[in-house]
């Protein structure tokens, strides 16, 4: 199988599963995640509608079409889903992170990052999402990174007045 | 050179000196603040807290001669807001506005990462805003009397901006302190449950001046009592509760400045009083009144002693009305 | 009737002076830059800019903030068009057929009808204001939380109108957007609802958010994923201006999304994003190629987008008339009034008219300025995505988060985006549509808040649902169009319904 196979070939399903097939799985899956979710939640109360009436009917009929789906699908499972992206979303991901974690400093258990605004947080996201792309470059990434970087914090600080940190390690802001 | 510019060089050089002598501990005083001053609020920019905010920090920028920058942190029924200002290093640049709801009521209904009486240290409050007791086209009557009779014979129904908000407890105790049963019909903001009130659906609601005043000018709906101590300048046809007969009834949504707990006391009373040149400020005064607030000048200790008060006071309210969040 | 062209005659007085103008300008131009800028909405942007506008006159400040405010809604279809990223709840419609528009080469042509449609928009709904405003607020304030719940049960019908796959799956995603927006605590005691005990859910979760997610970050795996078909359109940049012919074709859709729009803009709390939907749906039923919408049909586009603009604009109504601020937007705008030393209320129509009739006028000043703005940067946004993509995703990934973290100040909305863009990419995987989920996500909110309140106000009893002849009307108009929907599907039988897409 190759990487830029589309989905619309009636390829080999996955392991015996197709698209559609699959399709009625996950739903299943988002009705039990709501049932789960919400099982503690009162159904209704004496003056009126719980607040957990409505979460638990939506997921009751997510789980009932859920399963109509795999009836519907028993006939014709629905072709292969192809390739699944992995290679391309990981970097992607990491930039976001990447700038969530960085722009008002983040504290996870023994790691502690401080506050380090836009100026970093800016060119991590660009430069790692970036490197996503199979035809990436990083010399050209990394200019642009800067360049993209001092835009925004033009535009987002000072234009637009927004409250996002910029440098705390050298600004104090 | 000669010697009339070499003099009057000496003398530009002991001029400059003294200047600088002069100039050093004033300088040295004047360290705080020495950069941007974030001043935190609790509700998403466009809020009523917001909005005082905002002019309140204009006005404070010029009494302290430092740029004060405002940053919503929304979010856990403001509790987000009181949990980062008491997170925050005590020296004076992370301060927060200190309001009812996460300073009184919030302590009782939710389990606080930051409980705002330990973790936090007042310095002044700002300003006390008066809410109004409203009714619309479905309930007719013309003074607060005649709701509390009209709730003898009918359970009342009554809109908030949400729960617990101030809205919604000043018309629980206006229920608990007459003795009357009312229902409360939650909504997202004052705007929605007001439109409802207009169009007839609910029966009254205690909200916020300026959420009804045009309205109330209009004679769409009717004022009948402001529930602060002093009539409202610009209501000044409407008698506040305790004259309208609800004997011992005020409620209000007030608003101060605090910070985390161990600020330097010269950087505090720095900011104290800053804050009480900027309530002497005639403009911000009058931007406050559109508000719908009235100045309210407290120093550390007054503030403090006044959220004890409140604090308790709702609390009672809280527990009468068996409000509580698992 | 004369007497509106004399009031606008008066409005058109006091906006077109010179100042005035200006201010207009400059508000449409923000609106345009926040609108397109994925996150930062009109909402920060008018909080943020407030003390700026005391320095000005009431009548120019109120000009230029209107101004943000329907320049926002504009750019908000712009990105929407673009790159896929609907930035309001009102820009989901046009993203579905907008995008594949773009996609197909026809930027340009989307942007355009836009634009006109939006200006057609914008000059109906000035006179709308002006001749029927207060006729309008009386039939706004007929909606209780009754009438409106059953609104929203019709509007979540027209959401499945609007999937042109699978009706299962279309259901499903529908009620998976209502089953997301209960996330959070409930309204009316508080209690967590299915937050897993994660502070970020507790008020529950942004659209911006899920839609940055799902759209936004969704749309750069699947193009990321597939590179060769994404240059395929990427190198077909057609015309960049709609001929005679489209623009006749679309009049029709213009001017029933305009009315449907103008219609339901002036419903209290948020009615406006129905406007677009319901024109959608419409659009779809009445055309004779229903099979194009969902690939790129231009009256999917024309229409809601300019029902889009009107409700933007009518929802004026009651701030203008009453005082009663419909959504967010509109209550800053009170708050700028007020701080300006006017009450609103009804009073301000014979108190300041010149107030009244300059913000109507400068409405209209408003929209041709977005013509005038937009019309040129059409070529500049379609050059845009010219930019090897290779660069263009991480500037959109840098643009999202800056954007996403400016909602609350919070990292960790941009944390729950990029999860959601890993749902939206197995959803586009299983073809699962996203469009019906974020409609189902921006009515759920309402339908569940209105139903509750409904019933509180009827001490629980769920046939005040069909005592309200409104609301008895509105739900039978649902379930009629549920029926006509639903039964082509089931004769057409499995085949269609599991067409490829």
């Amino acid at each position: 199988m190759t990487g830029s196979q589309t989905n619309t070939q009636a390829a080999p399903s996955n392991g015996g599963l197709g698209r559609e097939r699959i399709a009625g799985i996950v739903l299943i899956g988002f009705g039990g995640l709501g049932l789960w979710a919400g099982y503690d939640l009162p159904f209704m109360t004496s003056d009126g509608v719980g607040s957990g009436l409505l979460p638990r009917l939506l997921s009751f009929v997510i789980l009932g079409l859920g399963i109509l789906q795999l009836l519907l699908s028993r006939k014709d499972p629905g072709p292969s889903t192809g390739r699944w992206a992995i290679r391309e979303t990981i970097p992607v991901i990491l930039g976001v992170v990447l700038f969530a974690v960085t722009v008002r400093g983040h504290h996870l258990g023994p790691i502690s990052i401080p506050s380090l605004g836009l100026s970093v947080a800016c060119p991590l996201a660009i430069v790692a999402s970036g490197l996503a792309a199979r035809d990436a470059r990083l010399g050209e990434l990394l200019i642009f990174a800067v360049v993209l970087t001092a835009f925004c914090i033009g535009l987002f600080r000072y234009a637009l007045g927004l409250s996002v940190p910029v440098a705390p390690w050298f600004l104090g802001y | 050179m000669t010697l009339q510019t070499t003099r009057r060089f000496a003398l530009a050089m002991c001029g400059a000196a003294l200047a600088m002598s002069i100039a050093t501990p004033v300088l040295a005083q004047d360290a705080y603040p020495s950069k941007p001053v974030t001043l935190v609020v609790s509700y998403a920019a466009g809020g009523g807290t917001d909005a005082i905010a905002r002019v309140f920090a204009a006005r404070l920028e010029k009494a302290l001669g430092g740029r004060v920058i405002v940053e919503n942190r929304p979010g856990a029924a403001a509790n987000i807001g009181t949990e980062v200002a008491a997170a925050a290093d005590p020296d004076g640049y992370t301060l927060l506005i200190g309001n009812q709801g996460p300073m009184a009521v919030n302590p009782h209904i939710f389990k606080l990462k930051a409980d705002p009486e330990t973790a936090l240290d007042p310095i002044a409050m700002i300003a006390d805003a008066s809410l109004v007791v409203v009714v619309g086209p479905r309930l007719e009557v013309n003074t607060l009397g005649e709701l509390v009779e009209a709730a003898k014979s009918r359970e009342l129904v009554y809109g908030s901006a949400g729960n617990a908000s101030a809205s919604h407890l000043g018309a629980l105790l206006l229920g608990q302190t007459a003795g009357i049963k009312v229902k409360h019909v939650p909504y997202k903001g004052a705007g929605p449950a007001v439109n409802d009130l207009v169009g007839g659906h609910i029966d009254f609601m205690v909200t916020t001046i300026p959420s009804a005043i045009g309205l109330i000018e209009s004679g769409t709906l009717k004022a009948l009592a402001v529930t602060g101590e002093k009539r409202f300048d610009s209501l000044p046809d409407v008698p506040t509760a305790i004259e309208a007969g609800v004997s011992g009834y005020t409620a209000s949504a007030w608003y101060g400045l605090v910070g985390p707990k161990g600020m330097p006391a010269e950087v505090k009373s720095k900011l104290e009083a800053a804050t009480s040149e900027t309530l002497g400020d005639a403009e911000f005064v009058e931007k406050l009144k559109k508000d719908g607030a009235v100045p309210s000048s407290m120093g550390p200790q007054a503030f403090s002693d006044f959220m004890a008060k409140e604090r308790a006071r709702w609390g009672g309210v809280v527990k009468a009305a068996d409000i509580k969040v698992e | 009737m004369l007497d509106v062209f004399i009031n606008l005659g008066l409005g058109l007085a006091v906006a077109l002076t010179f100042k005035n103008i200006a201010l207009c300008f400059i508000g449409c131009l923000i609106g345009t830059l926040v609108g397109v800028l994925p996150g930062v909405g009109p909402v920060a942007t008018i909080a943020i800019l407030l003390p700026v506008t005391l320095s000005l006159d009431p009548t120019g400040s109120l000009i230029m903030l209107a101004g943000i405010y329907y320049g926002a809604q504009y750019g908000g279809s712009t990105t929407a068009i673009l790159v896929n990223i609907p930035g309001e709840a009102t820009a989901v419609v046009t993203a579905i057929d907008g995008h594949k528009m773009a996609q197909n080469g026809q930027a340009g042509l989307a942007l355009g009808l836009a634009a006109i449609g939006s200006f057609v928009a914008g000059t109906v709904a000035t006179i709308v204001i002006a001749a029927l405003g207060v006729p309008m607020t009386r039939m706004g304030l007929l909606f209780g939380p009754a009438e409106y719940f059953s609104l929203m049960i019709m509007g979540l019908v027209f959401a499945v109108v609007l999937a042109h796959g699978s009706l299962v799956k279309a259901i499903a995603m529908i009620l998976l957007g209502v089953l997301l927006s209960c996330v959070g605590a409930d309204m009316e005691t508080g209690r967590e609802r299915m937050t897993f005990d994660f502070g970020m859910l507790h008020d529950g979760i942004e659209f911006v958010v899920l839609a940055m997610g799902i759209f936004g970050f969704g749309e750069i795996f699947k193009n990321l994923a597939d590179p060769e078909s994404r240059d395929v359109v990427r190198s077909r940049i057609g015309r960049l201006w709609p001929t005679l012919k489209e623009l006749r074709e679309n009049t029709a859709p213009i001017l029933r999304g305009t009315f449907l729009g103008s219609i339901l803009g002036v419903l209290p709390g948020n009615g406006a994003i129905l406007g677009p939907f319901a024109s959608y749906a419409v659009e779809k039923r009445l055309s004779k190629r229903p099979q194009d919408f969902g690939h790129g049909a231009p009256a999917g586009v024309a229409g809601p987008e300019s029902a889009n603009n009107a409700g933007a604009q009518t929802s004026f109504i009651p701030l203008l008339t009453l005082g009663l601020p419909p959504n967010a937007v509109m209550a800053l705008m009170v708050g700028a009034m007020m701080i300006q030393g006017i009450v609103p209320g009804p009073q301000v129509i014979e108190r300041n008219p010149e107030l009244f009739w300059g913000l109507v006028a400068s409405m209209w000043i408003g929209n041709l300025m977005l013509v005038i703005i937009n019309l040129p940067l059409i070529g500049l946004w379609v050059k845009l995505l010219r930019v090897p993509y290779r660069l263009l995703f991480p500037a959109i990934v840098c643009f999202c988060c800056i954007g996403l973290y400016s909602i609350a100040n919070d990292a960790a909305q941009v944390m729950m985006a990029a999860f959601f863009g890993l749902v939206g990419y197995a959803l586009y995987k299983l073809e699962f549509e996203p469009a019906p989920l974020a409609l189902g996500f921006v009515l759920g909110r309402l339908l569940e808040e209105k139903l509750r309140q409904a019933l509180i106000i009827s001490d629980g009893s769920p046939l005040t649902f069909l005592q309200s002849p409104l609301s008895a009307a509105l739900l039978a108009i649902g379930v009629l169009a549920l029926v006509v929907a639903v039964l082509p599907a089931m004769r057409r039988g499995r085949d269609d319904v599991f067409k490829e897409a």
